[in-house]
C-alpha cells in the first residue's frame, strides 16, 4: 500500500474517533447543572429575556440535534461565542494557539536534545556513577509536580539571579523556563527509554559482531546500536506531545502565558462551557494528527513496518 | 485424598508468595519507598493524636510568616496558619483521594477489561472504542472538562480523575486477558462446564492481578500529581481545605520572600510520588521474573 493511501486511510479512521470524542465531551458538558441562559443573564433577568436567549442559543432543541448543529458549525470554523465575555471562541483559540504551539515545540525539542544524549551516556556507562546519577534524576523529574519545579526555577533564575524573564511571552528567552517546566517529565521519559532500549541493543548479537569485526566503540554505539534503539523513542514522541498538552494548563498558569492552557483554565473556572468544548475538541484532534505523523515517521525509519498491515 | 490436595495447593501458594516477597525485598529502592510510605501513612493517620485540626485553619495575624522553628516545624503562612499541620492534614486528603481514584479505576478497569478481553466480538469493540475515545484526550484536560461540567468539589474531582484513569486500567486488563483466553487450562475449565463468570473470577482474575497491581501503583503516583495540579489551578480541592497542591497555590505569591512555603509541600508531593514509583518498580520485578531475564 502506498504512503498516500495509508495516510488517507488513517485520516478516515480519525473521523469516528473525533465524532466519539466530541459527542462524549458535548454530552458531559451538557450535564452541567443550571440553565445557561439564566447564568448568562443573571438571577434577576426577565423570563421573556431568558426565553429569547434560550431560543438564540438553541437550548430548546433536543440534545442530539443541538450536538449535530454544533458540529456542523464547528466544521465551518464556528465554535460558538463565549457565554460571559461574548467573544468568538474559535478566533480567540487560534489567536492563543501559537504561544502554546511554540511552548510544546520547544519542550519536545529539549526532550530530544537533552533526553537522548543523556540516556546514551547512561547506557554506555551502565552501572557506573554516571548511570546512577542519570537514573536518579530522571526518576526525580518524573515524580515532581511540573508546576512546582517551574515555580522554583522561576524563583531561582528570574527573581534571584535575574537571568531570564519571569512571565509573559515575546522572545525565545521567555520560553526557555516554561518549556523546561512543561518538558521536565518528557525529558525524563526520553532518558529512560533511550537508556533501556540502548542497553537492550548493546547486548544483542549484531552489536557483538560489530565489535568483533573491529569497529570502534563510538561507531558501534552510534551506527549499529542506536538505530534500533531509537524506534521506541520515536513511538514515544506522540505520547510525549499529549503529555505536553496536558501540562499546558499548569505551565501557562505559573508563567502567565496567554495560551490554550490558561484559556481552558479560565473556561473551567468561570464555567464558560463553549471555551472548554472548543479547546478539548481541537486539542484531541491535534493529538490524533501528531500520532499519525509519528506513525508515518516510524514507518519511514523502520523498513520492517509494512504500512496498513 | 481431597484434603491432601488442598494442603498441597495452599503450600504451593504460600511458597510463591514467599518468593515474591523475597524478590521484592532484594530491591533496595522499593524497600526504601515502602518504608517512606508506611511512615507517611502512620504520620497522617495518627495526626489527630499530636496535632489538632484547629491549627490547620486557625488564623492569627501576629503569627504570620514565621520561619521554621521548634514551635512551627515548617513555619507559618500569610494567615499565620501552621504549615506543618496543613501539610499533615493535607496529606490525608491527597493520599485519600489518590487511593479512592485508583481504587475506582482498578475495579472498573478490571470489569471492563475482563468483559472486553473474554467475550470479544461486539462487547470488545464497543468497550475498546470507548476507551480509545477517552484516551485520545490528555488525562488532565479530560478531568478538567468533567469538573467544569459537574462542578467543583472532592466527589466530582474523584469521578473526573477516575474516568480519565479507567481506560488505562481497562487496556492493561484486556491485553492480559487476551493472552490467557486461549490457554489450555481455560479451555479445560470450559470443557468441564464451568460458568463463564466463574472462569473469569477463579481462573482469569488471579492471573491478571499482578500486572494490574503494577499498573495501579504506577497510576497512583501520577494520580496524586494530577490531584495536586488541579488543586494548584484552583479547580480541585478549594482552599482553605488543605491539599498539597492547593497549599502550594495559596503560597505562590509569597514564595519570593518565603521560599520554604512553596518548597516544603512540593517536596512532600515529590517524595510520595517517588516512593510509589519505587514500589511499583519493585513489584514489577517481583511479580514478573520473566521480564527481567
Amino acid at each position: 500500500m502506498s504512503m498516500v493511501k495509508y495516510i488517507l486511510k488513517r485520516l478516515l479512521m480519525l473521523i469516528p474517533v473525533m465524532v466519539g470524542i466530541s459527542l462524549f465531551i458535548y454530552l458531559v458538558l451538557s450535564l452541567a447543572p443550571g440553565d445557561p441562559a439564566r447564568m448568562i443573564l443573571g438571577m434577576d433577568a426577565l423570563p421573556e429575556d431568558i426565553e429569547a436567549l434560550r431560543e438564540e442559543l438553541g437550548l430548546n432543541k433536543p440534545l442530539l440535534i443541538r450536538y449535530g448543529l454544533y458540529m456542523w458549525d464547528a466544521l465551518h470554523g464556528d465554535f460558538g461565542t463565549s457565554w460571559y465575555q461574548r467573544f468568538d471562541v474559535a478566533s480567540e483559540f487560534f489567536h492563543r494557539l501559537p504561544n502554546t504551539f511554540w511552548l510544546a515545540f520547544i519542550a519536545n525539542a529539549f526532550s530530544i536534545i537533552i533526553g537522548i544524549p543523556v540516556g546514551i551516556i547512561a547506557a554506555v556507562r551502565h552501572n557506573k556513577p554516571a548511570d546512577y546519577v542519570v537514573t536518579f534524576f530522571s526518576l526525580l523529574l518524573c515524580s515532581a509536580p511540573g508546576f512546582w519545579l517551574g515555580m522554583l526555577a522561576q524563583l531561582l533564575f528570574c527573581i534571584r539571579l535575574g537571568w531570564l524573564p519571569s512571565s509573559g511571552v515575546g522572545s525565545f528567552a521567555h520560553f526557555i523556563l516554561p518549556a523546561l517546566t512543561m518538558g521536565g517529565g518528557i525529558i525524563a521519559i526520553n532518558m529512560r527509554t533511550t537508556r533501556t532500549w540502548l542497553l537492550d541493543s548493546i547486548r544483542s548479537d549484531y552489536v557483538r559482531t560489530a565489535r568483533a569485526k573491529g569497529a570502534r566503540e563510538g561507531r558501534v554505539i552510534v551506527h549499529h546500536a542506536m538505530r534500533n534503539s531509537m524506534l521506541p523513542v520515536i513511538t514515544g514522541l506522540g505520547m510525549n506531545f499529549a503529555a505536553c498538552m496536558a501540562g499546558t494548563a499548569v505551565t501557562e498558569t505559573v508563567f502567565a502565558i496567554p495560551g490554550i492552557g490558561s484559556f481552558i483554565t479560565t473556561g473551567v473556572k468561570t464555567k464558560d462551557i463553549p471555551i472548554v468544548l472548543c479547546s478539548v475538541i481541537i486539542i484531541a484532534l491535534m493529538v490524533g494528527l501528531v500520532n499519525l505523523i509519528v506513525d508515518i515517521i516510524y514507518a519511514v525509519v523502520d523498513p520492517r513496518v509494512k504500512l496498513g498491515s | 485424598m481431597k484434603k491432601q490436595i488442598t494442603e498441597k495447593n495452599t503450600c504451593k501458594k504460600s511458597s510463591q508468595l514467599k518468593m515474591i516477597v523475597k524478590r521484592f525485598g532484594k530491591n533496595r529502592l522499593s524497600i526504601i519507598g515502602m518504608v517512606i510510605i508506611l511512615i507517611l501513612v502512620a504520620a497522617i493517620a495518627l495526626a489527630p493524636l499530636y496535632c489538632s485540626y484547629d491549627k490547620v485553619i486557625q488564623q492569627s495575624l501576629s503569627q504570620r510568616f514565621l520561619s521554621p522553628s521548634a514551635e512551627h516545624f515548617f513555619g507559618t503562612d500569610q494567615y499565620g496558619r501552621d504549615l506543618f499541620a496543613r501539610i499533615v492534614y493535607g496529606g490525608r486528603i491527597s493520599l485519600f483521594c489518590g487511593l479512592v481514584t485508583i481504587g475506582i479505576a482498578f475495579v472498573a478497569g478490571m470489569v471492563l477489561g475482563c468483559a472486553a478481553g473474554f467475550f470479544g466480538g461486539m462487547t470488545d469493540t464497543i468497550i475498546m472504542r470507548f476507551c480509545d475515545v477517552l484516551m485520545a484526550i490528555p488525562g488532565l484536560l479530560l478531568a478538567m472538562a468533567i469538573v467544569s461540567a459537574l462542578g467543583q468539589g472532592i466527589g466530582n474531582m474523584l469521578i473526573a480523575l477516575s474516568i480519565s484513569q479507567i481506560p488505562r486500567e481497562a487496556r492493561t486488563a484486556r491485553s492480559c486477558v487476551m493472552t490467557l483466553r486461549n490457554q489450555e487450562y481455560i479451555e479445560a475449565a470450559k470443557t468441564c462446564g464451568t460458568s463463564r463468570f466463574r472462569i473469569i473470577w477463579r481462573h482469569i482474575v488471579p492471573n491478571i492481578l499482578g500486572p494490574m497491581i503494577i499498573d495501579v501503583m504506577m497510576g497512583l503516583g501520577s494520580t496524586i500529581l494530577r490531584i495536586a495540579s488541579l488543586g494548584f489551578l484552583g479547580i480541585g480541592i478549594a482552599s482553605p481545605t488543605p491539599e498539597w497542591g492547593t497549599i502550594i497555590s495559596e503560597n505562590q505569591i509569597n514564595i519570593r520572600y518565603y521560599p520554604y512555603l512553596g518548597i516544603i509541600p512540593g517536596l512532600f508531593i515529590m517524595i510520595t510520588v517517588l516512593s510509589f514509583n519505587f514500589i511499583g518498580d519493585g513489584l514489577r520485578d517481583a511479580l514478573d521474573p520473566k521480564m527481567k531475564n
